[in-house]
């Protein structure tokens, strides 16, 4: 994968076009959970992608892995737009943002599941963007503790509690909205 | 609750619009890359460095040298 970003930083657009074919699920993944509507985590996920081709040059494979690379760009432009005022305001207003082609519910997709995921957004909206970030970090696939607490800069202690944290406040915040 | 929260996160990812991959690329067509570090300097540009340098110590020699000359003068 590394060759990937050598060739990119060559200014090589099929691998760059190959990159984030095997990204982008994760990406898209990963700004969903932290609770983004579809046509913001678009717009972040084009901008994350952009400023790797940009900056592929300035990749050092001894400090981080291109997937954990790329996660860090989304994890800090996704932090920049949620710590945004009008974003702030948006969530307490209680908006819920419309969805886009991307994530518009199967046809079997019922009711109740779309709500439940509005619940979920706005439950998210209530949590800090840097909690936000780490649910949505532990839920990718092949991201390991050590590479969840280099994304997040800190220990993979201090990931656990914060995680374990993230959860429980969430699970009152549903809770408290059930009531 | 544990598992309904799994569950809703599960639930709460984004899929990538169809033909995300292809827009973006079509997008860095016109996007220039940025280096990295400064470009390690040519045999010439350390050539012409080396000259500036040593003109430049030559003429701080040749001024203390009168300076000092014309202090002993005086």
């Amino acid at each position: 994968m590394h060759t990937d970003i050598d060739k990119i930083a060559a200014g090589d657009h099929i691998a760059f076009s190959r990159f984030v074919d095997a990204h982008q699920g994760r990406i898209f993944g990963y700004l969903g959970r932290m609770g983004l509507d579809s046509a913001t985590a678009e717009d972040i996920a084009q901008e994350t992608f952009l400023r790797l081709w940009r900056n592929a040059r300035q990749f050092d494979a001894k400090l981080a892995s291109p997937a954990t690379w790329i996660l860090t760009i989304a994890r800090n432009l996704a932090l920049t737009h949620l710590a945004r005022p009008s974003r702030r305001v948006e969530i307490m207003d209680g908006a819920e943002p419309p969805d886009a082609a991307c994530d518009r519910p199967r046809p079997d997709e019922a009711l109740q599941t779309k709500q439940q995921r509005a619940r979920l957004r706005m439950a998210l909206g209530r949590l800090a963007p840097a909690d936000r970030s780490l649910l949505a970090a532990s839920y990718i696939e092949d991201l390991g503790l050590a590479e969840i607490a280099r994304l997040e800069g800190c220990t993979t202690g201090a990931v656990k509690v914060r995680l374990h944290r993230a959860r429980a406040r969430l699970r009152e915040i549903l809770e408290k909205d059930d009531d | 609750m544990t598992e309904d929260l799994d569950r809703l996160l599960a639930a709460q990812a984004l899929v990538p619009p169809q033909g995300f991959a292809q827009r973006v690329t079509a997008l860095t067509r016109t996007i220039p890359q940025r280096n990295s570090q400064p470009q390690p300097l040519r045999p010439w540009q350390w050539a012409s460095l080396g000259v500036g340098a040593g003109l430049g110590a030559f003429l701080l020699g040749e001024f203390a040298l009168f300076a000092f000359i014309a202090g002993a003068a005086h």
